[in-house]
This record gives structure tokens, sequence and C-alpha cells, in this order.
């Protein structure tokens, strides 16, 4: 278990890593039992429903999925450390150039996509859409496919408007509105997110859930510590009115407050 | 006898594992689908392992006993 946390920190938002608790704890007794031995702080996610099962009979146990869903290794994460960590490399590696088997003059919409640069990427796959050679096809459902991604990359940060996580939306809609400038089919978004972000209210609310980050990183690193869980308490007390409360009160409750 | 043990390994599994898989053993070279009924922690919102297409992903099971 430390071991995939150290993945998850090194790699960032280049790989997905999810634990699974399968022996029947509640969220808030797996996620408690997290914060107390400091696993916490990284971009892992957390779940207690058990999404497939790898057949193994004992714990922990792993398995490594590719970027286009196909599992590729399961077992023991101990016995199997140098091997996976050598597949994770490669994986990110293929993940930003695109599925082995897509067409040659398709690799640089991948690439650009990857990169963030979404405008050029739809670009380039809808020139080889519109080319009439072979490919066309294939470029076609790409441009669908990109469009498709970036909605969904739009309802995220709407989510995480909805759920208090403010310095997460903020990043990520910088990074989508520089990356689909040009693109007509995201202005209205675009527009309607810049109204958000700019409205009266959402300075303080970024400032606050600024300072909620810092305490959350304290008990990320120090577990659900007594001082830090006092700090957290005066917080919300003075920042009743911030959006970020009803996260640091979930918190509260989980360190017995 | 037979069935003493049975039910013996039968429980020693269900404490190794805990609760019961989704579905039936995901090999390798198959594209495992799931629908969460609540979105993982952290993951912003994500409701299947569909969603997370585009990178890799490591899934670790584990257990708080």
């Amino acid at each position: 278990m430390p071991s995939a946390i150290k993945t998850a920190g090194e790699y960032g938002d280049d790989l997905v890593v999810l634990f699974v608790e399968v022996q029947g704890a509640t969220p808030e007794k797996a996620e408690k039992f997290a914060w107390d031995r400091k696993w916490m702080g990284t971009s892992a996610m957390w779940t207690t429903e058990r999404p497939f099962n790898t057949g193994s009979k004992g714990i922990p146990n792993y398995a490594l999925i590719s970027a286009s869903g196909e599992l590729l290794m399961k077992g023991n994460p101990m016995s199997d450390h140098s091997k996976i960590m050598k597949a994770i490399d490669e994986e990110i590696g293929k993940a930003k150039k695109g599925p082995d088997d897509a067409p040659k003059s398709l690799k640089s919409a991948y690439k650009a996509f990857a990169k963030g640069d979404f405008a050029k990427a739809i670009a380039e796959a809808q020139k080889v859409a519109d080319s009439g050679d072979e490919d066309a096809a294939a470029g076609a459902d790409l441009v669908k496919t990109f469009q498709k991604d970036l909605e969904a990359k739009f309802k995220r940060v709407d989510w995480m408007l909805e759920n208090a996580y403010l310095l997460e939306a903020e990043e990520q809609f910088e990074a989508l509105e520089k990356g689909v400038k040009g693109l007509a089919d995201f202005d209205e978004r675009v527009a309607k997110l810049t109204e958000t972000f700019g409205a009266d209210d959402m300075k303080d609310q970024l400032k606050a859930a600024k300072s909620y980050a810092k305490i959350e990183a304290t008990l990320a690193e120090d577990g659900l510590d007594e001082k830090a869980l006092k700090k957290l308490e005066k917080f919300l007390e003075k920042n009743a009115d911030a959006k970020i409360v009803a996260r640091g009160q979930k918190l509260l409750k989980l360190g017995g407050k | 006898m037979i069935q003493s043990i049975l039910t013996l390994g039968l429980a020693s599994g269900a404490l190794l594992m805990g609760s019961a898989p989704a579905q039936g053993v995901a090999e390798a070279g198959e594209k495992p689908s799931y629908s969460f009924r609540e979105a993982p922690l952290n993951s912003m919102g994500i409701k299947s392992l569909s969603e997370l297409r585009g990178r890799p992903v490591l899934v670790e099971f584990w257990g708080t006993q």
C-alpha cells in the first residue's frame, strides 16, 4: 500500500491510482483508516466498491489497466513492483502518443490532445477527416471522440464547482480555456465559466479554499492530528459561508469531532 | 467432514476478500466495465471505469482488517 501511495504521488495526473477496499468497510471507515495512516494527500482515488475481481485470494493485489481500458497484468504488488513500474512508464508513453493501431496521419492529433492543445488536436483530426483518403473515417471518429472528451472535462469542472473543489476547478478551467481557444463549439461553456470565476464572491471563496487546502495538507501529512483538527474547527467557524465548509465538516466528523 | 472443510474454506476466503465481487474474474486482455454507485473519493465525480480511459489505471485492492 505505501508503495502505491508513493507511485500515485510520483506520477501525478499521468496515472490514475484507484484504491479499492475489499473487506467490507464503510466508505467512512476506509477513509478514516487511510487518513490515520497518512495515505491521503495524493490524487489517488478511493472506493469501497469492487469494480471487478482479479481472482486473487489475498490482499493487497492489483490490476494494471491500459489507457484504452484493457487489463494488462495483475498479481501481487510487492512481488511485481519493478514489473509494474516498467509497465506504467510504457503505458504513459503510449497514452500520450495515442493507440498503437491509430493511423500515422492521426498521431499528431493525439499528441496535441495529450498536451492540452485541444483546438489543434481537433483541427488536425478534422483535416484528416476532410482529406477523403483511407484515414478519413478514422479522422471523423477522432473528432467526435475529442469533442466528447472535452464535454466530459467541462462537466468535470461543473462537478468540482458544485462539490467545493474550487481550486481544482479553477486549474482545470484555465487549462481548458487555453486549450479550446478558437473552437466555437465551446465558446458558450467558456463564457459561462468565465462569468462564474469572475463573480464577486468567487475571490473570497477561492481564498477560503486555499486556506482549507493548507489545513488539509497538514492533516494528510500528520494524520487526523488533534492540533490540526482544532485549526480546522476554527477555520470552519470563521468561514461559515464558504462552500468549502461542507468538505471540512466531513473531515472533522471523520476525526471524531 | 467434507462439508465442514468446504464451509471453513469458504469462510476463510471471505475473511481474506470481504465483500462479493461485482463481476466474474477479469483476465488480461479483457476490458472490465463497471459503474460506481458512488463516485470514488478524489475522483471529481467519475462514475465509471470507462471514464478513466485516456490514462493508465493502477487498481490496488486492499483491506482495513
